[in-house]
């Protein structure tokens, strides 16, 4: 299986203490892995690391085999930050507007833009709002205009920070089933930081669980503990 | 008069789409820090009896440097870089203003001189106009993505660090050149109350842009109208309007 990140012995600390210890870990093509902790794990540190916003004191990170402090193909990567929806509400733009300008890397005129912009908001069911101005939509609809807006791009990899922050219930889960069958029937590999420990389980392949600064990859049955552990003593 | 409007409305296409970038980036003071900048660089170009004008410019886009070299130092707090360099520019100007010999000179940069403005002065402000509206149209799709989100930009292949550079010169050319004929202390808002208003009723950020405009060359014309048939300086007189319909349009806005 191809190898689209491989995450190799990365040790990071902002002072004395370390955050990250020798985490490592691969998203290969076709994954569908979530990254869970809770506040303060080092799940945004990780996020920058992988986005070479801050470098590591130790270890390396490969995109698709090659070093990240040489790699160009950052247009292969489709990422959507935590708070995209709440930078949203006060941006002066329609959907359509918002949607098109994911596909600046594309060689493409304004016309043909607009056509593959429109797929991908008719696909995540939002083509109906495209002459809408985006702060006034809904968390969940502001999210769908994103993920149409990143996914136009055609990314090998989407990378999703805390996806449904301001997203009720309801919204969640459909967007959670749609990434689901994004994954399961378009094979688009999906890397999601979140602390949703119930729906990462539900509907990515493989977890992994950031703590004291380390990275385990967990089982059914340690997912099962955690989450009863968790409703025991939320 | 013909010469004033004819500034006023070349300013008002500028000003407004520099504002517009301004105030999605969460700048919406760097008008005000650039302006009382080139008011330390009129002060010097006044001490050395060369056209304050080009003085002015310097200042403003060294300034204008400074702000985005701290802004890139510390992003999380980038109304620091802004309250630090318009500090620097308050001192200096304060400083310098008192070995300018002609003080009416320097008073006239405060609130602008557009009824009175040279033919030399007339050429600069086209001659930058034509070059900032030929920028921002060559910029226009980066320019969003960047107000949009930078780090989000920089992955879809835009050269942020470019595009923030060759915007902070735009910003501060039309800053110093506007100051000398709104006057430095009106130009800030010049900048933002037109967009804030075009925000109001527009329906997408084309639209805002081109109401920002729409709405920069009423305060404009207005106020310019206004101070020729009343004793009204035209600065304070433009932005009071603009205040006002802004005023007007968060009451009909409300209402409705």
């Amino acid at each position: 299986m191809e190898k689209i990140i491989e995450v190799l012995g990365l040790s990071f600390s902002y002072t004395d203490e370390e955050i990250l210890k020798n985490v490592s870990f691969t998203v290969s093509k076709g994954d569908f892995l979530s990254i869970i902790g809770s506040n303060g794990a080092g799940k945004s540190t990780l996020l920058k690391l992988l986005l070479n916003i801050i470098k590591p004191q130790r270890g390396a990170i490969l995109y698709f085999g090659e070093d990240i402090e040489k790699f160009k193909g950052w247009q292969k990567i489709g990422y959507v930050p935590q708070n995209a929806i709440l930078n949203l509400d006060s941006f002066p733009a329609t959907v359509l507007e918002i949607a098109t300008s994911g596909l600046y890397s594309q060689k493409i005129g304004m016309k043909e833009r607009k056509k593959i912009a429109r797929e991908y908001l008719s696909k995540l069911g939002v083509l109906d709002l495209e002459k809408s101005l985006i702060g006034k939509l809904s968390g969940g609809q502001k999210q769908r205009v994103m993920l149409a807006r990143t996914l136009a791009a055609n990314p090998e990899i989407l990378i999703l920070d805390e996806p449904m922050a301001g997203v009720d219930q309801e919204a969640s889960q459909n967007l959670y089933g749609l990434l689901k069958d994004l994954n399961e029937k378009e094979n688009l590999t999906i890397l999601m930081v979140t602390h949703d420990l119930l729906r990462a389980s539900n509907f990515s392949k493989r977890v992994l669980c950031l703590e004291e600064g380390s990275l385990v990859e967990l089982d059914r049955k340690q997912i099962e503990h955690e989450l009863f552990h968790k409703h025991k003593h939320p | 008069m013909q010469k004033a409007f004819l500034v006023g409305m070349t300013l008002s296409v500028i000003i407004p789409m520099i504002g517009l970038v301004v105030v999605l980036k969460r700048l919406s003071m760097i008008g005000d820090a650039l302006s009382h900048s080139s008011l330390s660089g009129v002060a010097m170009g006044l001490i050395f009896g060369a056209n304050p004008i080009f003085f002015a410019i310097l200042a403003s886009v060294i300034s204008a440097l400074l702000i985005e070299a701290i802004r890139r130092k510390l992003p999380k707090y980038q109304e620091v870089s802004i309250a630090v360099v318009m500090s620097l520019g308050v001192g200096l100007a304060g400083v310098l203003s008192g070995f300018v010999k002609s003080t009416t000179d320097f008073n006239s940069f405060l609130f602008g001189s557009i009824v009175s403005i040279p033919d030399f002065e007339v050429k600069l402000v086209l001659g930058v106009s034509f070059f900032v509206i030929l920028a921002f149209l060559f910029l226009y799709r980066e320019l969003f993505l960047v107000s949009f989100d930078e780090q989000q930009a920089k992955m879809a292949g835009v050269n942020v660090y470019l595009v923030n550079f060759i915007f902070t010169i735009l910003t501060a050319v039309t800053v110093s050149v506007a100051s000398r004929t709104v006057g430095a202390l009106i130009v800030s808002s010049l900048m933002v109350i037109p967009v804030i208003c075009a925000m109001q009723v527009a329906k997408s950020f084309r639209q805002t842009l081109l109401f920002s405009i729409f709405f920069a060359a009423i305060f404009m014309s207005a106020g310019l109208l206004m101070s020729f048939y009343l004793p009204l300086k035209p600065g304070g007189t433009i932005v009071l309007i603009a205040v006002l319909v802004l005023v007007m349009l968060f009451f009909i806005k409300r209402k409705s």
